[in-house]
């Protein structure tokens, strides 16, 4: 059985931007990482995905009937590697997740609310055997939980503050660039909580990292 | 005999090789499915009318009593060493491309044999009986040629029952290959986008020039066009290793058991794609060396051809190899075999490149990984119904619910993978994360606290003050547009305007005006 977790645990690549926030550089192969707060946070999750599809892992996204495929692939995710499971009956959560986290590398997912600990710990013992990493995410608008009970998450990526730039007071412009500044806590060296600011999309319209034949999409 | 070059290649090829590897009897319809298509039959399937690339219920309908099987990474290597052996007694280090292909550096191997021809015709000898002792005719392939991609382009396209060897003269792959189908090199959607354009040959390809190939594919079309051209610098004896990536491991006592070298592979494996990861490379190759207590050596390239070593998990296929690799030569024949314990294993990588994504691939198995995925995919819809699982391709459009859509995962990659078009009236990128369909209710109103028009020129009746959402207003911080779209104005028409509104909390939303009534399109979480 491969069990990366450990010291020696690898991580999967979260690009140059991103890389700097994480203890481990990346990813935790087998850990629950969730991505909350504000606005920016499915931008979020979706730009720390984006390196891993690229380098031929595979990803899902579950309950995220809105999540726009255009924004994912300008955050670079390469949208052939990332399966959409978008309507699941939250009985029906657990058995979707299970099944996904067997086989892809991440599992990007909204939590329903009413999902129990013992659930959690399962998911996490299934993720450490297949050493996915399991994303949680609670998109702008939705009041979900942040994270999984009994799956505590390695690393808690909570947005704190938004601002776009490019529009005016006078409508000439538009939407160019963002800056978020996101609070980052965690387990292990992570556990004081850190501040930073990212730039989701960066000025040039294209998060970094992203293959340059994306441009002309 | 002039000097060979370094490069020059002889790539073995064996047809079906899943199919043998099962153990079935040539005389047996039976084939190897991988993601619903055919990959391999045997020569009664093909007989009967059975082709690669057909679909499940298409090779039935040709050959009812077919009988399908799964393919199996590990049974198909294991089934391939003996064959490996055989080569591995006329010269030492075989690169191993996938299960079925291998490659060995032709320079030293012909200079001792005394020439191309008869070393083709030794390996074809060797090969041949080890495939006659299992029951099967003599389906081994033989490509020689200036870079190892080129050998294996030559051994799959180039071959024939009736002259199983191909030798291209030095300098002559060009030509020699020019026929050969922009398909065979493995990259669907590259050939897909050539076809369409009316390059449907390597030699069609090769007319082309470097700079237009290069601006419009990028790095993956600059190689297919080098390789068209007859340029490839690879072949098996490293080109480039990387002593500081290099990854030795001593073991001490010394191993016997494949238990113990399995676990110090695993390791190694795991601490090469590490050190790897940390300057974000790649390698295109790993050369694995076992050496005994006793000096005896067993020595490995691990490679795929052009491309990155594994999509998927590359420690765990990494491991995997090297295991196979000792198993390989520790059950192999006695004459081969080790008389004492391994004390190093040690491991190469070479031809480093940086993390980029896809690159060439030109065999067209799917890894593990994606076979993982296959099944995964299978149990879901099993459970959650018919295409519930998707994934979003580009379509065409203005509006953002328009410009993807989300497509059942078994549907084959259609035309869509050129550059979209531009349309006119859409709003400019970056396109908005969360995109609601149908569109999400949302109040606009101007400063009297009257709903916002869009007047026939495009013009807003005054400026964006406040929305109300859920019952919420909030305050418009900045906005920009319109953007009006005026849709089908021969046929029904849609006739819409779009306004972006950054408000107070930080969010960011497209609102679009159509009959007088506003909503929210999309948000830009």
């Amino acid at each position: 059985m491969y069990d990366p977790t450990g010291t020696g645990a690898s991580a999967l690549p979260v690009g140059e931007q991103f890389s700097p926030l994480l203890a481990a550089g990346g990813l935790v192969r087998g850990s629950a990482v969730s991505v909350s707060g504000g606005p920016g946070a499915t931008s979020l999750a979706l730009a720390i995905t984006a390196p891993g599809t690229r380098k031929g892992l595979w990803a899902g996204a579950v309950g995220m009937p809105d999540l726009g495929p255009g924004a994912a692939a300008e955050l670079g995710v390469d949208l052939e590697r990332l399966l959409l499971v978008d309507h699941v009956h939250h009985k029906r959560w657990p058995t979707v997740i299970a099944t996904l986290v067997e086989a892809l590398d991440v599992v990007l997912t909204t939590v329903p609310a009413k999902v129990r600990p013992s659930t959690g710990r399962r998911l996490a013992t299934l993720c450490r055997r297949h050493a996915t990493v399991l994303v949680t995410v609670n998109p702008a608008g939705r009041s979900l939980p942040a994270e999984l009970e009994g799956f505590v998450p390695q690393v808690r990526l909570r947005v704190m503050t938004n601002a776009w730039e490019g529009t005016s007071t006078d409508g000439h412009g538009h939407l160019r660039s963002r800056t978020m500044t996101v609070e980052v806590s965690g387990r292990g060296r992570a556990s004081r909580p850190t501040l930073h600011t990212l730039h989701l999309p960066e000025r040039a319209g294209i998060a970094s990292g992203a293959p340059p034949l994306r441009q002309v999409v | 005999m002039r000097r060979a070059a370094p490069n020059r290649t002889l790539a073995l090829w064996l047809g079906h090789w899943p199919v043998v590897a099962a153990g079935v009897a040539a005389t047996e319809p039976a084939a190897v499915l991988e993601r619903g298509r055919i990959a391999a039959a045997t020569p009664a399937a093909l007989s009967r009318g059975v082709r690669v690339g057909q679909r499940r219920r298409q090779a039935h309908s040709c050959c009812p009593e077919l009988v399908t099987l799964n393919p199996d990474q590990r049974r198909e290597q294991q089934a391939f060493e003996p064959v490996l052996a055989a080569v591995a007694e006329l010269t030492p280090v075989v690169e191993v491309c996938v299960a079925g292909e291998c490659a060995i550096g032709v320079r030293g191997p012909a200079r001792y044999f005394g020439g191309e021809q008869q070393l083709t015709g030794m390996i074809l000898d060797a090969v041949g009986g080890v495939l006659a002792r299992q029951g099967w005719p003599a389906i081994a392939r033989i490509g020689v040629a200036n870079g190892i991609n080129l050998a294996r382009l030559a051994a799959r396209h180039l071959t024939g029952n009736t002259h199983p060897a191909v030798i291209i003269p030095p300098g002559e792959e060009a030509d020699s290959l020019a026929q050969v189908p922009v398909g065979a090199l493995g990259d669907p959607d590259l050939g897909e986008v050539l076809g369409l354009l009316g390059i449907t040959t390597l030699g069609d390809l090769a007319r082309l020039e470097h700079s237009e190939v290069l601006g419009r594919f990028g790095p993956t079309g600059s190689t297919a066009w080098h390789l068209a051209r007859g340029i490839d610098p690879l072949g098996v004896s490293p080109s480039s290793p990387e002593p500081q990536f290099r990854v030795r491991t001593e073991l001490d006592p010394p191993a016997e058991r494949i238990e113990t070298l399995a676990f110090a592979a695993r390791s190694a494996a795991l601490e090469l794609t590490e050190r790897l990861g940390r300057h974000a490379r790649t390698a295109r190759r790993v050369t694995v060396t076992a050496e005994t207590e006793h000096g005896e050596r067993n020595e490995r390239i691990w490679g795929s051809g052009s491309g990155a070593l594994v999509a998927g998990d590359p420690t765990r296929e990494l491991a995997d190899r090297i295991r196979w690799q000792m198993e390989g030569w520790l059950d192999g024949p006695v004459s081969q075999r080790p008389t004492g314990g391994v004390v190093l294993l040690d491991i190469t990588p070479e031809g480093l490149g940086p993390l980029t994504g896809t690159q060439l691939n030109l065999y067209d198995r799917p890894s593990e990984s994606d076979q993982a995925v296959s099944g995964a995919v299978d149990r879901l819809e099993g459970i959650l119904g018919q295409d519930s699982v998707r994934i979003a391709r580009p379509a065409g459009g203005r509006s953002p619910a328009d410009a993807f859509t989300r497509v059942p995962i078994r549907m084959p990659s259609g035309q869509q993978n050129g550059p979209r078009p531009p349309w006119p009236g859409a709003v400019p990128t970056p396109s908005p994360a969360l995109v609601h369909d149908p569109p999400l209710p949302l109040e606009v109103l101007d400063s009297h606290g009257q709903r916002l028009e869009v007047r026939a020129r495009g013009e807003p009746s005054g400026v964006p003050c406040r929305v109300v959402r859920d019952r919420h207003p909030l305050e418009v911080v900045s906005w920009a547009g319109p953007w009006p779209a005026d849709e089908r104005w021969w046929a029904d028409g849609r006739r819409r305007a779009r306004i972006q509104l950054v408000l107070a909390d930080g969010s960011a939303v497209l609102a679009t005006l159509e009959n007088g009534t506003w909503s929210a399109e999309a948000t830009y979480d």
